[in-house]
This record gives C-alpha cells, structure tokens and sequence, in this order.
C-alpha cells in the first residue's frame, strides 16, 4: 500500500471524489437516513443554499439533484461574478474597446449585457464584431503578455471576488502590470452578499460556502453565517463527493440543532486562508460600499484602489466614476427580475421574461449569460431541476434493466 | 464563481512557477511564497492560490464517519455498512 | 442592426437559428432536394441523389479556413481533404472524386502553398480519390485571412445511412478518443497555448473504418456522423432531435484522452462540446453492437467504445441525450450554445 506521502493528489482526487459512484451511494444512504430522521422531528423541507456559480456548476454537471431525497433543495445564491457586475462596468469596458483601448476580458464576462447600449452595442462580444479591441484571456499573466508584447494601450475588465483580487495585487505590488494597462476595478466581497442574501430570503437552512474563496479568505469569515443567523455552513470542495459529503454535515448539525463553521475541504482551506494574498490585497485595495447589479449598494462589499495605486484605475484614468448611493439606479432591464433570482428569492420559472424573451441564445438579463448563471443552467438542464422528470428518467433506466 | 484546477509544481522561478496539470505544462503566478516541486497546488485564473495538503486530504471524511457512527448507534445503519465504506475510502490507496 | 458575430459560426444554436431563418424557412419544400433523394429538408453529413440503377450519388460540399493553418497533428490541406471524404463516408458513400476551390491571400508564400496543396493531394490520393476538378483565385491582401479551401466530394452509395433512421434498442459507438482537434486548435488560436502539451489534432480520413463497416454491416448501421463543429453534444443532440429518440451515454464510457481532458478543466471547456476530424460515432443495431465493436478495435481504432444507448422517449419533452456522470447522477447535454471562451468561474 502507497503512503498518502508519494501519491498522486490529482488523481486521487479523481479516484476518491470524483468518479468514485460506490461511495457516492453509501453516502447518499447516510444523507437519506439522516434526513428521515430529521422528517421524523418535523422537517418536510430542507433548504440548502451555495453561494459559489461553481458549487451549482458541480451539482448539474454531475447531476447531483437527481440523486438527493425529495425535499432537500439546493438553491443559487448570490455568486456568480458575472452576474453581480453592474452595468457601468461593462458600459464603461465597450465604450473603451470602441475607442481604441483594448480590453482583456475572462471568458466568463464576454457576453455579458450592458444596460445601455453604447453605439447600438450592448456586450464586448458586439463590441468585437464592431471593430472594438477586445481579447478574450485566460489569466492575467496572458494579459500582461500580450500588453507587453504589442504596446497597446489597454486595460482589463476585473471581475471576481476574493479569490481573482490577489493576482491584480501582486501584479500591482510586485511592479509586473506595465504602465499602458489600467484596470476596471469590479471586484466583489463574497460574505457581506451572503449575509445579505440570506437575510432576504429567509428560510435558508443551511450554507455550503465556497471553497476557492475560502483558501484566501479561510474559514473564519463565515462565522458570522454559523453563530449571527444560525445556519450550518460547510465550506465544501468542488467534486462531487465533496458536495454530497457537505450535506451530510448540513443534515447532521440540523439535527442536533447546531450550527457550526465545518471546513470539508480540508485539503485546501484553512481556517485563517491566505496570508500572503490577503496582505497583498490589503495593500493595494480598500473596501468601499460597493454596488451589486439588480441588487444595490451593499455596504463593505467592494475592492477600490488605494490611492497610492490609483494610476492603474480605469475609471480615473478614462474619467468615469462609480455612482454614489443617490446615483445608482437599477440596472436591469425593465422585466428582468436577476437580481431576486441572485439571491435566491425567486426560480428562474417565476420571472415572466424566462424562456420567452430571455433565452440562452439571446440572453436579455445577466443571469442568462454567464455559465453558472441561475437562469441559464435552469434553461440548460430545465428537466434535471425538476425532480419529476429526473424520475421519470431513473425510471427509464430502471425499467431497462428488469 | 471561482474555477480551480489542481497541478503538480514543476519548477518555480522568481517571477513564475512551472505546473503540470496532467499533459499539460503552463506557467502560472503564485499568491503563496513557500511552493516547491513536487507540491500539489490549486491554480485560479492563472494563480496559485492554495497547496493541497496531504495530511488533510482525508480530513473531508472526518465528519461522515461521526455521522455513520451515530447512525449505527441508532440502529440505523449497520457495522458492516459503515466498515464497507471505510474500505471505500481507503481501498483507491492501494491503486 | 444586429451583427454576424463568432458566434454565428461556431456550430452551435445561434448557428442553427440564423440559417433557419436565411436559408430552410425561406426555400420552399420542393426546392430542398432532389425527388427521391436526400437535401436540406433533413440536413445530413452529405446530400444524395438517386440514380436510374437504385443507388445514391453523395455529394457534399464545406469551406476550410482554419488557424493556424499549420497545427499540431496537420494542416489546412489534410484538414479539407479528410472532412470533405468523411461526410460522403458518413452517409453511407463511397468516395471517388472531389473538387476544390483555392483562394489566396495576395503575399501567401508559394512554397507553403505548395506544402498545403501536397499534403491535400496525398490525403485523397491515400483515400483513392480523385481530384477532378477545380479553381484557383487569389484575393488582394488584408481581404482575406491567408487561404480559404473549399472542396466538394462525390461518392456512391447503395444504402444510405440516415441519422432519422436511429431507433431505439440501437448502441452508440465512438471509435476513437473524442475532442483532440478541437482542444489543439483552440489551445494554437486563442493564444491559450500551454508551454507544454500532447495536445494533437486527430484529423485523418475514415476510409480504413468506414469502408469495411458499410460494406460488413451496411443494414445495421443506422446512423452515422463525424462530431466536427460543436462536439459530439451537437451530434448526439442532432440525432435524438431527428429520429426523435432519447439517448443514454455513460460519461465513464466515452473515450478522452488525459491531456486533452486536462486542458478543457484548466479552461472550464466541455470537451463533449469540442469537434473531433477523424472520429466516427455510430449508432448500431444493439444486437451487432458488441460483433461491430469488434472489428472496430481490429481495424486499429483501438480506443472505441460502446457509449450508451437509444431509448424510446416517454415524453415530448424528454427527446434529449442524458449522460450518466461519473457518480451516478443524472445530467442533460444541451447542444452547445455560443463561441466557446474559457472561464474562470
């Protein structure tokens, strides 16, 4: 027998938590007993919320729905970078790529929708197709390459949360961002919108909270979720294993009526997270009461560039700016209800532009776009949402093998 | 919202760290100082956020144990179901 | 006024809406084929027109641009011969004969033009094809980007094999690992390019597969397709939708090579949803399944893989291709939708 020592993390991984269907099975059997128990003491429905557009990755790619007991749901929260990016940004990134500036974009923000169209253009990807400079990356050292390579005057459209800041940090800190490259500050604080999210709606039972985030950030920040609103939280890997191991824990607090911070991904997460990055982003950004797309301002929520750093900022170097509390206004389309499905208020199916007007292929709200989008892996996996047509499959399956 | 991908450190430089990721070499930026070769680590975007930990790769299984054991106290589950998945978990070990 | 965009090219739905609109909605019915034959009325690998002695002549037609067009694995030249040979395969034809048109940029470097046209000439040539007709233009400089090839192949068929004709009861083969043009072409155009990988195209023609399958199996072959643009989720999702069936795969059964499923996890790409150039999926009588598996493996396609099966749909809504995962859940593969970017979330 191999020792944990030289083995192949990797692979193990792949092996243990991924495709591993024989343990998948004896823990859904713990995952269905423990929630008869808690039938038993009263429960009819459980109601488990992910705050990572990953988490909700997983649980469609592998179709973890169709494996739960009936009762248990998994709801969307509000984390899905994408999605939460106002309007202004993207406004402010076309309009740049229309005037010569190229933009770098991830793959993720590339077809996102504006609320204004600026010259008849509404995403970068239109931009594209009319003559903007738009670049689709991987990371931001493809970026700092190719800024480097060309000359250009350019900038970059940064998105993300925690766990995307430390690269802008240490890029800024360690002198590797060239002078011609700005960027569009969109950055995001996950637990302020997760505090505000399961306070608006209510009824959350139960938190599996984002692991990536989670290795910078380290366990400790959801303590508020545990000990202020009484919600087990389990900070949980991306496999699928790693998720069904969480909502066993969320069961098993429920029903000895705790509610603790657990980290399931030990692998990777601490309990403190990152020194290192979280010093660097402390370095170059502060935090600013920052604005959510289709939800508002949400207080402490935002990265800014500090201002010994404020020469790489996008917004002062092209001179736009952020809109105050009495300035921002809602930046939806009229109809669109993204910003209650962000946070888990409504389905998709509640929302009357769902399917009809908005539709994967022509997205109208922000939620339809990004790949982990609430709206769009419901319009792209409608039948594994809805339990009964997962059993009717399972059915098809079953009957084919008597 | 965050992708991460796991890869095994090949070389690291003072401005970059060199990562397979199982056939495919690429080289990334790294958030944490104390990165060698060999080490397993988690990139992001580019980024070197997290290393793996071997002597907590098992710890996810921490809790469903405690959560078995209760069961088998309550005369839910079975011993031998219990000790099944043990050998479960431990049995890719020995692969 | 809306834009073509990539988009409109990339084989997915945006594609499929935009020429339903310009192209199958405006001709009327009697225009879309040929009486007796196969057109665009069920758009196929290949088209077919019946001949006065109950055979098919199929033909099919593609435009060839690629970058770079020199990859890891072939060319441009290699690329247009064997996708012009595999669609006529495809349907069920023998190839014979095919035409090209070749557009230059104005500056193209003759010698590489010269490499291309070589490396074309050697694929039909290998396939026993023969080149018998073409053009040549040459287009002044920026109007176009470097070379366009397109070719036209002919081929003869006694059976045709349609992807409607898929029943339930029948298996899905894949005969080799799936996605590796795909994954080596984006990882060259995006720049995206890995400072190491075995990432190789797999374009090659069929004919070594093909022709032995048709001429063995030729009734129990019901559906055939090379997964190029859009992956085998587009093929597979074309065919449940067109014999309006349900199809099963098993994502443990389908043949992926680690690196390239290596590279699609680095980018968050759906390796389902990118194309093959010499892949073959075939949907079979499942009682031959295991005999044509078989001799599949002998003719050097060693990797193949019986990936799941037809089923009857229970329901209108359920005419999908649903993959059981890796741990036993269930996921439904929508065709792909959109130009394919990486993500980082």
């Amino acid at each position: 027998m191999k020792g944990l020592e030289s083995i192949d993390l990797r692979r193990a991984t792949n092996i243990l938590f991924r495709s591993n269907r024989e343990l998948a099975l004896k823990i859904l059997k713990i995952i269905e007993l423990t929630w008869a128990q808690l039938k038993k003491s009263g429960y009819e429905h459980l109601r488990i919320m992910n705050f990572c557009g990953t988490h909700e990755w997983t649980t469609t790619r592998y179709g973890l729905r169709s494996l739960l007991p009936e009762g248990i749901e998994l709801l969307a929260g509000p984390g899905c970078p994408v999605c939460i990016t106002p309007s202004h940004y993207v406004e402010a990134a076309i309009k740049l790529s229309l005037e010569g500036v190229r933009v770098y974009t991830y793959g993720d923000a590339y077809k996102l929708p504006s609320v204004k169209k600026i010259n008849g253009v509404k995403s970068l990807d239109e931009a594209k197709a009319s003559g903007g400079d738009v670049v689709v990356v991987y990371s931001l050292l493809d970026a700092i390459r190719d800024v480097v390579k060309n000359r250009v005057e350019s900038t970059f459209l940064a998105i993300g949360f925690e766990t995307t800041y430390p690269a802008y940090a240490l890029a800024i800190l360690k002198e590797e961002t060239p002078e011609n490259l700005s960027y569009i500050v969109a950055g995001r604080l996950t637990p302020p919108a997760a505090e505000y999210a399961v306070e608006r709606v209510g009824g959350v039972d139960g938190v599996i909270a984002p692991g990536h985030v989670s290795t910078i950030t380290g366990g400790e920040v959801w303590i508020n979720l545990a000990e202020k609103y009484s919600i087990p939280t389990v900070v949980s890997g991306f496999e699928p294993i790693d998720v069904l191991l969480s909502i066993a824990e969320i069961l098993k607090q429920k029903s000895r009526g705790e509610a603790r911070v657990v980290i399931e991904y030990a692998r990777a997460v601490t309990w403190s997270g990152n020194v290192n990055a979280k010093k660097a982003i402390n370095e170059v950004f502060e935090v600013h009461d920052a604005a959510w797309r289709g939800i508002g301002i949400i207080p402490k929520s935002g990265y800014k560039l500090r201002e010994e750093y404020r020469r790489f900022d996008a917004f002062d170097r092209y001179g736009f700016r952020e809109p105050t509390r009495d300035e921002w206004c809602y930046d939806l389309l009229p109809g669109c209800r993204c910003g209650e499905v962000i946070i888990g208020k409504i389905k998709p199916s509640e929302c009357s532009l769902f399917m009809k007007k908005c539709t994967p292929d022509s997205p109208y709200g922000p939620c339809m776009v990004s790949s982990e989008g609430t709206c769009r892996i419901h319009a792209l996996h409608t039948n594994v949402n809805n339990i009964d047509e997962i059993r009717k499959i399972k059915w098809i399956e079953n009957s084919n093998h008597q | 919202m965050c992708w991460g991908v796991y890869g095994k450190v090949l070389e690291v430089s003072e401005k970059y760290v060199k990562v397979d990721f199982g056939g495919v070499v690429r080289e990334v930026l790294s958030s944490l100082d104390d990165i060698s070769p060999g080490d397993y680590v988690v990139v992001h975007a580019g980024l070197i956020i997290s290393k793996l930990s071997r002597e907590e790769f098992l710890e996810s299984f921490k809790y469903i144990r405690e959560i078995a054991e209760k069961l088998v106290e309550d005369g839910e589950l079975s011993r031998e179901e219990l000790e099944e998945m043990n050998r479960i978990i431990s049995k890719w070990l020995e692969e | 006024m809306e834009k073509i965009t990539l988009a409109h090219g990339a084989g997915g739905r945006e594609m499929n809406n935009l020429l339903e609109e310009l192209i199958f909605k405006k001709l009327p019915t009697f225009m879309k084929k040929v009486e007796g034959g196969l057109g665009i009325d069920f758009p196929d690998d290949a088209a077919a027109i019946p001949t006065s002695d109950g055979k098919y002549i199929v033909v099919t037609v593609d435009a060839y641009t690629v970058n770079p067009i020199f990859f890891p694995g072939g060319d441009i030249g290699i690329l247009a011969a064997s996708g012009t040979v595999n669609d006529v395969l495809m349907l069920g034809g023998i190839p014979i004969a095919a035409l090209d048109t070749v557009i230059v940029e104005e500056g193209f470097e003759i010698e590489t033009l010269r490499k291309i046209l070589d490396s074309m000439f050697n694929t039909f040539s290998k396939c026993g094809v023969k080149l018998i007709g073409g053009d040549f233009k040459v287009m002044p400089r920026g109007q176009l980007d470097k070379i366009l090839i397109s070719t036209m192949g002919i081929g003869v068929a006694e059976k045709l094999i349609v992807d409607k004709n898929l029943r339930p009861g029948d298996k899905i083969i894949v005969s080799g690992y799936i996605a590796e043009h795909g994954a080596s072409i984006y990882a060259a155009q995006r720049g995206l390019t890995p400072e190491f990988s075995e990432l190789r195209s797999d374009v090659k023609p069929l004919v070594d597969l093909m022709i032995p399958l048709i001429e063995k199996y030729g009734d129990s072959i019901h559906s055939a397709s090379d997964p190029t643009r859009g992956g085998l989720s587009m093929t597979l999702n074309h065919w449940a939708k067109s014999s309006n069936t349900l199809i099963i795969i098993e994502e443990e059964k389908i043949p992926i090579r680690e690196s390239v499923a290596s590279y699609c996890e680095i980018l968050g790409l759906d390796p389902l949803t990118l194309a093959s150039e010499g892949v073959a999926v075939l949907g079979v009588e499942g009682e031959k399944a295991d005999e044509i598996l078989e001799d599949v493996h002998s003719l050097g396609y060693t990797e193949a893989q019986i990936i799941g099966e037809v089923r009857e749909k229970e329901r209108k809504e359920l005419s999908l291709v649903v993959m059981k995962t890796s741990i036993g859940g269930y996921r439904i593969i929508e065709p792909p939708v959109g130009e394919i970017v990486p993500r980082i979330c």
